[in-house]
């Protein structure tokens, strides 16, 4: 068996040599299911990888930004180029078929089986970049929630390191500081409104300080990124925040299970695509060109040989 | 006990100590602040002018004070017995702003948060304790 047919692109051979048997062609249709199945089976290694930001910087953050912080991550990591990259193939490939399905179309005779061949040897390229996508994906999703379920742990370990003393001496704090931030300005004119106690230079730095962080505050609150995150937050503690973000990539994993159920179906279509090319090829030759082709007349052909 | 682990004891009980000293400054200020506007209160040694004076010092002086220990953010980390205390009776801790909330001299605030009162003066009666 040449083994040039098969490394060789479809597009390189010339007609006379897809017709020059059809076992060739049912070997050849063969060995490329085989292949199509061994790289699905056992899929190579992607060095293509992300390795989660950490949990120690995240949990800092407010519950806003958060999202954006581990996107931002992810967009800096080999596995983010790697999927871009096929992202990119993926589109190009989808061109190709739409192409080479016209030109299927438009041809006929040999020339239209070579076409069909080039084309499920193009849907099989486009099965493996979509598996590839799909795994990273995957990968993607898995590393999201892994740092979801590391964040969730840390908020949780902070709460439970809580003791209830602790925890009913914060709200006395809390309290305080409510019933003085409430009575403040009432204090303010009855302390200060005598020329016996003019407010202390702590008190007029401070008021200082205090009307630019409210300035500062105010713009930060007025900033179109600020109102956008706090939107997509709405009303929720950070505990809930992280955990209906973990619901969301937990969502996009199921939806990548399904998805691989439909690629699977894909390829056994393109398998059955391969071997009904294979039987037309057989169906073109009829019995009377098989025969001449293995040679019924092979033993009239030697005759002269005799005669002469 | 042998004497290597009563030496242990000893430096961690200081830096116990110590730390906790470093820590409770605002609330260290307030109460010695605070101690000497109640001294001012009730000290038999002062006039009147002298009384008055003083007060309006610690007072101007707790302000500012009560401000920090209120405003002091490092607050909410620690649980001493000192800081658990404070905060267990606002209007005493924070005697200046109660007061002004109240809209009562400094030192009825304070008898009052005490449950002295003119009435409960005069029914006081002399006895052995």
């Amino acid at each position: 068996m040449p083994i040039s047919y098969l490394a060789k692109p479809a597009y390189l051979r010339s007609h006379k040599h897809l017709f020059c048997g059809s076992q060739l062609h049912h070997l050849g249709l063969f060995c490329f299911v085989l292949a199509w199945a061994f790289t699905w089976l056992f899929p190579s290694a992607q060095a293509a990888n992300w390795s989660a930001a950490s949990s120690e910087r995240l949990v800092k953050l407010p519950p806003a930004y958060l999202a954006k912080a581990i996107e931002r991550d992810f967009s800096n990591s080999a596995l983010a180029d790697a999927l871009t990259d096929t992202q990119t193939q993926l589109k190009n490939k989808t061109q190709t078929l739409i192409d080479l399905r016209q030109a299927v179309e438009q041809s006929s005779g040999a020339l239209q089986i070579e076409l069909r061949h080039q084309y499920i040897a193009e849907k099989r390229h486009y099965l493996e970049l979509l598996r590839s996508h799909q795994e990273y994906r995957s990968k993607r999703a898995q590393t999201k929630i892994k740092i979801f379920k590391r964040l969730l742990a840390k908020t949780q370990r902070a709460k439970s390191s809580l003791t209830p003393q602790r925890a009913a001496m914060i709200e006395k704090q809390t309290q305080a500081r409510v019933r003085f931030e409430r009575s403040i300005s009432q204090v303010d004119t009855k302390l200060f409104t005598s020329a016996m106690a003019p407010e202390s230079r702590y008190g007029k730095a401070y008021a200082q300080n205090l009307s630019a962080i409210n300035q500062l505050i105010g713009a930060i609150k007025a900033h179109p990124m600020s109102n956008q995150s706090s939107s997509d937050q709405g009303e929720l503690s950070r505990e809930d925040y992280i955990r209906h973000l973990r619901e969301q990539v937990e969502a996009d994993l199921a939806i990548i299970q399904q998805e691989k159920t439909v690629l699977a179906y894909m390829g056994k279509l393109v398998a059955l695509d391969a071997m009904a090319l294979a039987e037309s090829v057989n169906d073109t030759k009829s019995d009377d060109q098989i025969l001449s082709h293995f040679g019924s007349s092979q033993i009239t052909s030697g005759i002269n040989f005799f005669t002469e | 006990m042998t004497k290597p682990a009563l030496k242990y004891v000893v430096a961690i009980l200081l830096n116990i100590a110590v730390f906790s000293a470093a820590n409770a400054d605002s609330l260290e200020n307030m109460e010695r602040e605070r101690a000497i506007l109640v001294y001012s209160f009730i000290s038999p040694d002062l006039d009147d002018q002298q009384r008055s004076e003083r007060i309006e010092i610690s007072r101007n002086r707790l302000i500012d004070l009560e401000r920090l220990f209120l405003r002091d953010k490092s607050l909410h980390a620690k649980n001493s017995a000192h800081i658990r205390a404070a905060f267990e009776n606002y209007d005493l801790t924070f005697l200046v702003h109660a007061a002004a909330e109240t809209d009562l001299l400094l030192t009825d605030h304070w008898l009052d948060q005490l449950g002295i009162s003119t009435q409960s003066l005069m029914t006081t009666q002399l006895g052995p304790r």
